[in-house]
């Protein structure tokens, strides 16, 4: 029997048709089928449209309170910024030094936590100090100072004090002058155990 | 292919009648009776024959066309135009056969009831010479003879003209499993209705 036999075969094949009344009684069941699902879905819109507008007022009126918090309790614009390794810092620096004028030495940023570095007397403003960002790491700490050449720096680190001051050279080095180190670019020696980058930030104010 | 009496078609919205389903279906889903009328009207009898070839049985075939619109109905918010609204309703049909088929294996009498299904059960409707009358009931089964598989396979392709391809994305496999099912039908047709002639 070759393929077109058995088509042949196949398509004499007559089947009976649907009763009158099969065809009648399954549209009318699918039109009821229909309009429930065409109410059941307009109410699903009326609630989603509902719950998007509750759930939009809640996300609204979270982030009021959020941002109200964060407002009301957040520290010192000064301690809230992030200071890197980017020009902005000198920026964060000079806008600082603004609001303590004469007083401010530097921006510690100890751990992610900041600190200001803060003269108990203002002293006189040298406009023309170098804004310089010095890193300190040991043991997966990290220390960044945000402050001047010339003004003298003190951090405190599990209970030990690290005074030092930053001093820019003629040639635009970075020196880090303490009581009894000098370190430098050229002889980057620990300090107290310490690895210690510089650079000079810009300031653009 | 044929079947044995045209059905009437129940009233529906002439305006729609020249409408292509693709863009009665966002009014239907509005909740357009006459625009879904128009689609049941269309689609009702290929929906049946379908039904009735896979069950061999002419009230499963009425109840799974109904149920299939009914599903349909129910679904008409999720049909993605990925394939026509017609094989849409081949895949409900076949997953509504599947399921009462499934049924009736479970109480153990679906081989049983398709063996003895009586031929003239289809054949009541229509008035056929001796000889054909005869063909009928040899072609009726042979289809019973074959698997579920083979049947929607052997259904899609040679009655309702689908490709492979086609078929495969009506019954959710690959296009070579239809394939193989189609050869493996066709074997066992060809060995039955061979066998018939030569009684």
């Amino acid at each position: 029997m070759t393929d077109h036999d058995l088509r042949h075969s196949l398509a004499a094949h007559q089947i009976p048709g649907p009763s009158a009344q099969a065809r009648e009684r399954a549209l009318h069941r699918a039109t009821i089928a229909l309009a429930n699902s065409t109410h059941t879905t307009s109410t699903d819109t009326r609630r989603r449209s509902l719950g998007i507008g509750f759930a939009l007022s809640t996300l609204t009126a979270t982030a009021a309170i959020i941002l109200c918090a964060w407002f009301a309790l957040r520290p010192a614009p000064v301690q809230t910024a992030t200071a890197t390794t980017s020009p902005t810092g000198g920026d964060l620096l000079a806008k600082t030094g603004l609001l303590f004028p004469g007083q401010l030495n530097a921006i510690v940023i100890q751990d992610g936590e900041t600190r200001l570095d803060l003269s108990p007397t203002a002293t006189l403003p040298a406009p023309d100090d170098q804004a310089v960002l010095v890193e300190l790491t040991r043991n997966g700490h990290t220390l960044r100072v945000l402050g001047y050449s010339g003004r003298s720096v003190s951090i405190e680190f599990d209970g030990t004090e690290l005074r030092f001051v930053p001093l820019l050279t003629a040639t635009g080095d970075i020196l880090l002058s303490g009581d009894n180190f000098i370190w430098s670019k050229a002889e980057p020696a620990k300090i107290a155990g310490w690895n210690v980058s510089t650079q000079t930030l810009e300031v653009r104010l | 292919m044929s079947t044995a009496t045209p059905p009437p078609i129940l009233p529906g919205a002439p305006s729609h009648e020249s409408v292509a389903d693709i863009d009665l279906i966002p009014l239907a889903t509005a909740g357009s009776t006459d625009a879904f009328t128009t689609l049941f009207n269309r689609h009702y009898t290929a929906i049946h024959a379908y039904a009735y070839r896979l069950c061999l049985c002419s009230a499963e075939a009425e109840d799974v066309a109904q149920e299939t619109f009914i599903q349909a109905a129910r679904s008409l918010t999720s049909f993605r135009r990925e394939a026509s609204f017609k094989n849409w309703l081949f895949s409900i049909a076949t997953n509504r056969t599947r399921d009462r088929l499934r049924k009736r294996r479970q109480r153990d009498r679906l081989d049983s009831a398709l063996a003895n299904q009586p031929a003239h059960e289809a054949i009541d409707h229509v008035s056929l010479a001796a000889g054909a009358l005869d063909s009928q009931r040899a072609v009726q089964a042979a289809l019973a003879n074959l698997t579920t598989d083979q049947r929607e396979a052997i259904t899609l392709v040679y009655y309702e003209n689908l490709n492979h391809a086609e078929a495969a994305r009506v019954l959710g496999c690959a296009e070579s499993t239809v394939s193989w099912r189609l050869f493996r039908a066709k074997t066992k047709l060809r060995k039955t209705l061979r066998a018939h002639r030569h009684d």
